[in-house]
């Protein structure tokens, strides 16, 4: 079936899977030590929301219930989502603009690019991590594309490698930081890690409003990311200015991710893995592949840091350990379903 | 303006990588509604000189001219307006459907926010029958065969109602029944439609056969240009393909009709091994 026939079921989707959203959203923000159900969060929510709160009687719900929920949970569930939808637009992105499925949103060397920038801050004693990773970050980007740019044109695979290299040399950089500074190896090895724990409702601020931008920009080059997977001289014969086309895109993409980075640090599985799953539930067609990528991480990304927390209290498991964890098995079933399909 | 009738002007094109240069001064007119070949050895720069003409290199300013603007005037969507293009390698490894891929030819004639309508569809279906693609719409490009998938892009060129249609080797890969429909396709395109075509061949017979005029390059340059006539003869052809030919008329159609000799030279030299 073509993208043309599918269209109107896919709209119907994905409302399905905003209300889905909404609602792990909301029972996400019930899960945990103390124990709040889903009509009380609901209403905590809503007694803070614009023109609604005047419809809700408050009367009934616990004080540090409403702390709890409005102050700790739902910053952090945010900021998961945030995080997820971030990391899967971007993958999506770079998969089909290097036309490379092994590429992820770290491929370009950001991740070790914000590491470094964390790990300076913090071997130095200031107290600026996020911002040090985010100048780390792109900073890094900047320096590979100036490598692999050749008069107006960038090569992708030159770009991929600048990128390996790049993350390589970091990252050796920052175990010789961490072998000097011994004390600030647990802090430096936590935030490599990645994780939302720390979430506020400013980073949430800060962080929402950038990735749901910079993700409508992505959704609208939709077209040109179709293009881009026939390769590039076709789309050039198509009518995509390609070489702007992707430069704009690196720019977006580069944005969403040192943002996301410099408050999660690095968290693997999302952004490779979900553009994958996606695409083999709904095919590669990103006017449809790229808004169901950014829900798809987001949900994802709340289901695994709602399991890191709560699985053992009042212990926390690394997230990007829990992505990985539960979302390998499920891509390995996908995968081989979509085996059967295309084979037997 | 007596330029009118010309759809495609070069003057003095130059392109080199690097040191080496692969075009030499080019002069080409292109006129609308016609059939032309580009033939050539291996090397002698015949897909750089489409590339050019696709605006795919960076050709200098005021060389190249379609309707009589300097294509480095014209926008990307502008270009794919008025030329469509069927590149030498038409893999996709991605699962997009048979009419996913033909529906992208509508890419230049749909605003940002568009979304494909029937009138589209019709377009697509129109071109996808007459290239035999139609039954097999839902199957996916990476399942069919280098004939099934040359013809489905070959669709998505026409689906694109551009007045320019470019191939680069077109039928390499396909056996002799595709190929002559393929270029039959193409030559209906330019008899009815009067869409200008320029196609990249090797075989000199069906260059012959249905072009009504051909460019012959030469190390970069145009050795000789015109009807197949004048174009392809003995001299010519052992000039440039350093290969002795016989020449008859073709029994059909009266252009000619090349037949290679092995090579005596060649022969000795093996023996003497």
């Amino acid at each position: 079936m073509s993208f043309f026939e599918k269209r109107h079921y896919f709209k119907t989707v994905f409302l399905m899977g905003l209300i889905v959203l909404f609602g792990i959203i909301i029972y996400a923000s019930t899960i945990g030590v103390a124990d709040i159900n889903f009509f009380s969060s609901l209403k905590i929510i809503a007694e803070r929301l614009p023109v609604i709160k005047n419809y809700i009687p408050s009367e009934e719900i616990i004080n540090s219930h409403r702390i709890i929920v409005w102050n700790i949970r739902l910053p952090r569930i945010l900021l998961a989502g945030t995080v997820g939808m971030g990391l899967a637009i971007v993958g999506v992105t770079f998969q089909s603009m290097f036309k490379n499925p092994m590429a992820d949103p770290y491929v370009l060397g950001v991740s070790s690019g914000a590491a470094l920038g964390a790990t300076i801050s913090m071997v130095l004693g200031l107290s600026f991590i996020n911002v040090f990773a985010f100048c780390g970050a792109l900073l890094t980007v900047w320096l590979v594309y100036l490598i692999s740019r050749v008069g107006n044109k960038v090569h992708n695979i030159t770009l991929l490698l600048a990128g390996i290299a790049m993350s390589s040399m970091m990252s050796s950089i920052i175990s010789v930081l961490m072998i000097f500074n011994r004390d600030k190896i647990e802090m430096i090895v936590f935030w490599i890690m990645g994780s939302v724990s720390a979430a506020s409702w400013k980073q949430v601020a800060t962080l929402l409003p950038v990735t749901f931008l910079g993700s409508l920009l992505i959704i609208y080059f939709s077209r040109e990311l179709n293009l881009f997977l026939v390769g590039d001289e076709s789309a050039r014969s198509l009518g995509v200015e390609t070489d702007k086309v992707k430069k704009i895109l690196l720019i977006i993409s580069s944005v969403i991710i040192a943002f996301t980075v410099a408050v999660s640090g690095i968290i693997g599985f999302v952004g490779l893995i979900i553009p994958h799953g996606v695409r083999i539930l709904v095919g590669p067609d990103h006017r449809v592949l790229t808004p169901f990528s950014a829900l798809g991480g987001a949900l994802f990304l709340i289901i695994c840091d709602t399991l890191a927390r709560t699985v053992i209290p009042p212990t926390e498991i690394p997230v990007g350990a829990v992505t990985a964890i539960f979302g390998s098995p499920y891509f390995i079933y996908l995968l081989y379903k979509s085996k059967k399909k295309v084979f037997g | 303006m007596s330029d009118h009738n010309k759809h495609i002007k070069i003057t003095d094109l130059d392109w080199k990588y690097g040191e080496s240069t692969i075009l030499d001064n080019i002069n080409i007119e292109v006129e609308r509604g016609q059939f032309y070949s580009i033939i050539g050895p291996n090397g002698s720069g015949k897909t750089t000189l489409l590339k050019n003409i696709l605006k795919h290199l960076e050709p200098k300013k005021n060389t190249i001219f379609i309707d009589s603007l300097d294509i480095n005037s014209l926008s990307s969507k502008d270009m794919a307006k008025r030329m469509a293009c069927v590149p030498q390698n038409t893999m996709v490894d991605y699962e997009f459907s048979v009419l996913d891929i033909v529906m992208m030819g509508r890419t230049p004639h749909l605003k940002r926010f568009e979304t494909e309508s029937e009138k589209d569809l019709n377009i697509c279906k129109e071109a996808m029958e007459m290239t035999d693609t139609w039954r097999f719409k839902d199957k996916l490009i990476q399942n069919l065969s280098g004939g099934e998938r040359q013809r489905v892009i070959v669709a998505r060129a026409i689906a694109q109602q551009a007045d320019i249609l470019l191939l680069d080797e077109p039928i390499s890969h396909l056996d002799i029944h595709h190929q002559i429909e393929l270029l039959d396709t193409v030559s209906y395109l330019n008899k009815k439609n009067g869409i200008t075509v320029i196609v990249v061949l090797h075989d000199l017979n069906l260059a012959a056969q249905y072009s009504d005029y051909i460019f012959l390059l030469s190390e970069g340059k145009i050795f000789s240009s015109g009807t197949p006539k004048s174009v392809i003869n003995e001299q010519s052809v052992k000039e440039v393909y350093k290969t002795n030919v016989c020449i008859i008329p073709n029994p059909i159609t009266g252009n000619p009709h090349v037949i290679p000799i092995s090579s005596e030279e060649r022969r000795d030299f093996y023996e003497a091994l």
